[in-house]
């Protein structure tokens, strides 16, 4: 057979095997072997700059491929201990950088015409790898691309906090090749004073994300990066190689999003800029979290942390609205009665403490689907859903033995009471209906206090035009 | 008298090889047998046994442990047996391997099916006692229905290295196609592969040869996949193939025909220095027209039609056994090992297999040897290729 034409076949085969594959390593690894095969050579492999990319034929870990490669014009022989003199023939892929196939064959030496051939398979599979590489960052884009879209998506649509930060750190450790499956984000914690971590454990688990505490090492990666604003590298005693980016809320550096290499891999340039990436997506996400929750804070009031009265408001709406027709939601307008005078005698700081208890009175009485909320001053409200008036009536009563308990407070002791007004699915709409309750609970007042009235329907309507406007 | 005897000790006992057969049908009493007339000297170090697939392979190990306890045991079933006595079925044929010229270290590997590569590098793991002798081989015994076996071989390459040559079978099962057994000691696998590193003083040979030529043109795969050969020349593989031997009509249909008819007919494959041959037989494939001949053939290789008559592969077999001996250069080997192919079996009929194990003989002359018939050779002395179809494999301890 015409030497030739064998050559080009096998280059033919070469090709075939090679782009068989799915992947680098694959294809690296069947080209070694079946280069080896076609020149009948025992020794074969793929050396990149100083490393044996993978190779065949000498004993793991042999120093001894490198010297193949020191031939001089791609051909010659080498005495390989364990082999004894060999022919050598090697050849690069392509630009430098990609590396040398090298071969070595006991007993007998490289034609001319089979040299070419090793530059033929050389070539190939140089020509092979980069088609792999490119099509290989192809598809990580798009991964990451995906999952990107996933975590923005869950931003705008104002997911939890948690499930935002869960799909953010799976993508890091899904997206990163290097990351040796740790991947954890790091936040300070607001109320320690020595700065201890609340921490996330491995992002590979499908459950729900988890914290746990733990102290953050001064001077350490996670402290440095914090500090000083930057991210950080660093490589442990044991070779691994971790990075820490800081994360921020509204501006402040609150933490850093970590990641631990496997042995011996690095990150490389687009790795740092996907990891910076993943670390701005959880700022902004902290950020977002920390504006709502102001957000709804404000719709609280800070003493008694009941909702205020917008809060309250939208959510008696919502009682009604889920009511529908049902007609099974009642209404408590509670004043107290001689509030005024405990906050001249004893001082605003008794009238406070008083406040404070009488809430967790109010929510102590009240069942756990129910409404309770300081419209102001010393005025409260309570929404019951289901009621009829009977169980109205009852809770009522509840409340006024409940708010005729004297409090201690800072100064002595304080004995108030409760005028309630309730009202009874007078009306669909949340404004009226606390206008009903809060004329009641005027009724009650002037006809003695610590007493409730309950509206009467039937006259609500004429009552309505005189009561001060009630909507916030 | 004395003085010849000190010579025999200080000489050939350092290596010493001897064969034991037994026809017996009870296993227990065939291994015992067997076994018993093998230990032919002292400090035996190796058992390696042949058998029947008839035969009880817990019974034939309790029996070869009752003759020699203590000693390692590597063996495996067969499609035949070969020795001096000619070649047999149902036999028990057991080589000892002793003398203190050897050092040997054995491995057993189970389920290697989806771990070809694995299972080979753990096999060859023993190879690292046996580092004290400047002359080693791997013995293996593979379960000659498991795929892929060049990839055991190459896994077992990776741990070897080109200083450790590889030789071994693969069990066959009397042409049942149901089950094999490998021996370990005793204990009993299927699916598995046993490992004997032998080590020794002297040098070791291994001799490859084959009996079948081309016939006509080479043809050019031009579609293949999941271990099969679907076009060659840009028609279907099978009838490519048959055209090339202008096969009788029934065989291109007749799956019965077909297998006989490509026994005799193996497939090749070009390599730099020469063809490697390939059995089509085990798998046709009628409906699909495709054809068999191992995992790694691809697109482009270059396949030829293969022929041999009984002269042809006999004559092979005589030029694989004169390989080996001369190879060792003046030397007579103290034992032969000789696999053969259950395929070329088929070919040769009882008959042929007769005049066969004659050239053999004649060959080996007064060298003790045995062997079996393989459902595949593994010999690996150049490159890194080791699995052979069809061929004769010898092996010659020096």
């Amino acid at each position: 057979m015409a030497d030739g034409a064998l050559a080009a076949q096998q280059l033919v085969e070469l090709l075939a095997v090679v782009s068989n594959c799915d992947d680098e390593d694959t294809a690296i690894h069947a080209a070694i072997e079946r280069a080896a095969e076609t020149v009948e050579a025992e020794v074969c492999a793929l050396i990149v700059g100083d490393a044996v990319v993978d190779a065949v034929g000498l004993p793991a870990g042999s120093t001894e491929y490198s010297r193949l490669a020191e031939a001089p014009q791609g051909r010659g022989s080498v005495d390989l201990p364990g082999a004894g003199l060999c022919g050598v023939g090697w050849a690069q892929l392509g630009r430098a950088d990609e590396g040398i196939l090298v071969l070595a064959r006991v007993g007998s030496e490289f034609s001319v015409a089979e040299h070419n051939l090793v530059r033929g398979m050389a070539r190939v599979l140089g020509l092979t790898l980069r088609m792999l590489r490119t099509l290989e960052a192809e598809r990580r884009r798009e991964h990451l691309m995906r999952h990107l879209y996933g975590i923005q998506r869950l931003i705008s649509r104002r997911a939890p906090l948690a499930e935002v930060l869960r799909a953010t750190l799976v993508a890091a450790g899904d997206v990163l090749p290097a990351a040796s499956g740790n991947v954890e984000l790091l936040l300070l914690d607001p109320e320690s004073a020595d700065r201890a971590l609340v921490t996330r454990s491995r992002q590979t688990d499908d459950g729900p994300i988890t914290w746990r505490r733990q102290t953050m090492r001064s001077g350490g990666l996670v402290a440095t990066a914090i500090d000083v604003d930057r991210p950080q590298e660093q490589t442990d005693d044991r070779g691994r190689r971790s990075i820490a980016v800081p994360v921020h809320e509204r501006g402040r550096t609150i933490g850093a999003l970590t990641v631990e290499l496997s042995d011996g891999r690095r990150l490389g340039d687009s790795d740092r800029d996907n990891l910076l990436l993943f670390a701005e997506h959880i700022s902004i996400a902290l950020t977002d979290a920390r504006t709502a929750q102001d957000m709804e804070a404000a719709r609280h009031d800070a003493l008694t942390g009941l909702p205020g009265r917008a809060l309250f408001h939208e959510r008696l709406r919502h009682f009604l609205a889920q009511d529908g027709d049902a007609g099974e939601v009642a209404l408590l307008y509670i004043d107290l009665d001689r509030f005024k005078a405990v906050n001249d005698t004893l001082g605003h700081a008794a009238g406070d403490v008083l406040l404070v208890e009488f809430a967790q009175r109010l929510r102590d009485i009240v069942r756990r689907g129910d409404l309770v909320g300081r419209l102001g001053g010393d005025e409260f409200a309570v929404a019951l859903c289901p009621a009829n008036e009977r169980y109205a009536r009852e809770v009522a009563v509840r409340i006024i033995d409940e708010l005729s308990r004297p409090v201690v407070v800072p100064g002595g002791v304080a004995d108030v009471g409760a005028s309630i007004g309730i009202a009874l699915n007078s009306s669909a709409v949340a404004d009226e209906f606390l206008a009903h309750a809060d004329m009641a609970m005027y009724e009650a007042k002037r006809a003695g206090r610590g007493r409730f009235v309950v509206a009467d329907p039937d006259r609500a309507d004429t009552r309505v035009l005189n009561a001060p406007s009630l909507t916030p | 008298m004395i003085v010849e005897t000190e010579q025999a000790t200080t000489g050939a006992a350092r290596r010493w090889m001897a064969v034991g057969t037994s026809v017996s049908v009870d296993s227990y009493e065939a291994g015992r047998e067997a076994a018993g007339r093998a230990l032919d000297g002292p400090d035996p170090k190796l058992l390696v046994v042949f058998a029947g697939i008839e035969h009880d392979p817990h019974r034939l190990a309790a029996g070869i442990r009752a003759a020699a306890p203590g000693v390692p045991v590597l063996g495996c079933s067969t499609h035949g047996e070969i020795n001096a006595a000619g070649p047999r079925d149902g036999s028990v044929v057991v080589t000892a391997l002793g003398g203190s010229g050897f050092t040997v270290s054995t491995a057993a590997v189970p389920e290697i099916s989806g771990r070809q590569r694995e299972a080979g590098a753990e096999a060859a793991r023993c190879v690292a006692e046996v580092s004290d002798r400047p002359h080693r081989v791997l013995l293996l015994l593979t379960d000659g229905l498991a795929r892929d076996q060049e990839t055991v071989i190459r896994g077992a390459y990776g741990v070897l290295g080109t200083s450790v040559p590889l030789f071994g079978g693969a069990a066959g099962d009397g042409w049942r196609m149901s089950g094999t057994f490998q021996l370990h000691g005793t204990d009993v696998f299927t699916n598995g592969v046993v490992a004997a590193c032998i080590g020794s003083d002297a040098p070791i040979a291994i001799g490859i040869d084959h009996g079948w030529r081309p016939s006509g043109e080479p043809m050019v795969v031009t579609q293949s996949g999941d271990g099969r050969v679907h076009e060659l020349d840009d028609g279907p593989a099978l009838d490519a193939y048959l055209d090339r031997l202008d096969a009788p009509a029934e065989v291109y249909r007749d799956e019965q025909a077909l297998r006989h008819y490509v026994l005799s007919r193996p497939l090749g494959v070009q390599r730099r220095s020469g063809i490697q041959v390939r059995n089509m037989s085990t798998a046709v494939d009628v409906d699909g027209r495709t054809i068999g001949g191992g995992g790694d053939l691809s697109l482009g290789a270059l396949a030829f039609a293969m022929e041999g008559d009984e002269e042809s592969v006999v004559a092979a077999s005589a030029r694989a056994c004169r390989s080996a001996i001369e190879q060792l250069a003046g030397s007579t080997p103290v034992g032969l090992l000789t696999f053969s192919c259950a395929a070329c079996r088929a070919v040769l009929g009882d008959e042929g297999v007769v005049r066969e194990g004659a050239r053999i003989a004649e060959e080996a002359g007064s060298i003790p040897y045995a062997g079996f018939y393989t459902y595949g050779e593994i010999a690996r002395t150049r490159g890194i290729n080791g699995f052979h179809n069809q061929t004769m494999v010898v092996l010659a301890f020096g």
